[in-house]
């Protein structure tokens, strides 16, 4: 089975941590459903091009968060996922990525008015460009 | 957790001509591949000789899954290994492979036909050309699928995958990925490729002028290695930061090779210095840099 999970080779964060970022994360959005088999350690180690070591921390762990389940023989299931946990995901995912762009926001040495200013404005383009049925996420330069 | 490891290396040293080896310390963990890197010359294949059991120990001791390692228990520990060496053995040159596989029947308990044949067929090997007849690649091939046929708890390969063509290399490495899949298989390899490192491999060793350099889990030696690139400093302001190992500066550029890239950023925060580009090393470059740096070291003393 392959796994949409891909390593960004020019990150400073542990390949481990965006394993199981990634892994969690198609979880929580449901993109792998409950009950979902997950490729043996060794595949999946190969697919990533990363040691069995990573693979067995990442499976590890997200069992512990209760978000995986290993049976003796069978393998590695997607456990079920709490819908309270779901909606704190999505919340979660979006904040950190309007946190992202604050973080440029002040690399570039935004004030906080330029910054609503501008996320108003992206905020209206999207919806407005939605409206008149251009595919979602696509604005206008 | 609790099973010891497949093999255990304790203080081994061995003199080859110019060259020491050792005293060298690691283990072999069961279920993983460790992949043996290194310069030519730098010791690998006397290292593989010795785990092997081919080479006499002028100290040191070897311990196979928890027990010291005899000479006596060799015919046991032959049954669990298949040895690919570096070179060909010559004195098989006159055999076919349909001989030396019913010698190979006749030594190993777990000899098997039907993978034997399903091999030969799979990497296309004629069964009844003598061997001194076939190309490098082909004998290589030959060779892996006379190992994998006694099914070997371990794998201990010398340059394996030399001469092979890219397709037969891709058919290879996921046949020794199927061996690994059941976690109860271990493979030692000793390589030149860095594909097949990036591939295959779990721990990785790094022999330099007969001492261990590096024994690490591949993706925590590999997390430990970036490169930044930085706009608007010269490569003199950053004396004096933490996990620098190399820093040159090129035009308008520095570049800034670091072992710790952890601490590193923490001093980029710190400064209000922005890398404009972060990457992974590749494992010959890491190589080159850790090189350095013991050459370094070695100078200081």
């Amino acid at each position: 089975m392959f796994m949409p999970i891909q390593v960004n080779e020019n990150s400073a964060e542990p390949l481990y941590a965006q394993i199981k970022n990634q892994l969690r994360a198609l979880i929580l959005s449901g993109q792998l459903e409950v009950g979902t088999l997950l490729p043996s350690i060794r595949e999946f180690a190969s697919q990533l091009k990363c040691s069995v070591i990573t693979v067995r921390r990442v499976y590890q762990d997200l069992e512990v968060e209760g978000l995986l389940r290993t049976r003796q023989g069978t393998g590695t299931f997607v456990a079920h996922v709490q819908e309270d946990d779901k909606d704190k995901y999505r919340k979660k995912a979006v904040e950190e990525a309007i946190l992202a762009a604050i973080q440029a926001a002040l690399q570039v040495q935004m004030s906080e008015a330029e910054l609503r200013a501008c996320f108003d404005e992206m905020i209206m383009r999207t919806w407005d460009v939605s409206s008149r049925g251009r595919p979602k996420g696509t604005t206008e330069e | 957790m609790a099973q010891p490891p497949v093999i255990e290396m304790k203080s081994m040293v061995k003199q080859r001509d110019t060259l020491t080896i050792g005293p060298l310390n690691f283990e072999i963990p069961q279920g993983c591949v460790t992949a043996i890197v290194g310069m030519n010359g730098s010791g690998k294949s006397t290292l593989m000789g010795a785990l092997m059991g081919f080479i006499h120990l002028d100290q040191g001791e070897m311990h196979i899954e928890g027990e010291r390692y005899n000479i006596e228990d060799d015919a046991t520990w032959k049954q669990k290994i298949g040895y690919v060496p570096e070179l060909p053995n010559s004195e098989d040159d006159d055999q076919t492979p349909d001989e030396l596989a019913t010698l190979g029947a006749y030594w190993y308990n777990n000899w098997d036909w039907n993978l034997y044949h399903k091999l030969m067929a799979k990497y296309e090997i004629s069964p009844r050309m003598k061997l001194s007849k076939m190309s490098k690649g082909m004998r290589r091939k030959f060779e892996i699928i006379l190992i994998l046929s006694y099914r070997p708890d371990l794998l201990l390969l010398d340059e394996p995958t030399s001469g092979l063509d890219p397709i037969s290399w891709k058919l290879l490495i996921e046949d020794l990925q199927q061996v690994m899949e059941d976690g109860k298989h271990t493979i030692i390899i000793a390589t030149h490729v860095i594909e097949e490192v990036k591939r295959l491999a779990d721990y990785i060793l790094f022999m330099h002028k007969g001492q261990l350099l590096v024994w690490a889990e591949k993706d925590e030696l590999f997390d430990a290695w970036k490169e930044y690139w930085i706009e608007g400093l010269d490569a003199g302001d950053l004396k004096g930061a933490p996990g620098v190992s190399w820093a040159e500066q090129e035009w308008k550029v520095t570049r800034v090779i670091s072992n710790d890239p952890i601490q590193l950023e923490g001093y980029f925060r710190d400064h209000g210095i922005h890398p404009t580009r972060i990457q992974s090393m590749p494992l010959d470059e890491i190589m080159i840099h850790m090189i350095r740096m013991e050459d370094e070291r070695r100078g200081r003393l």
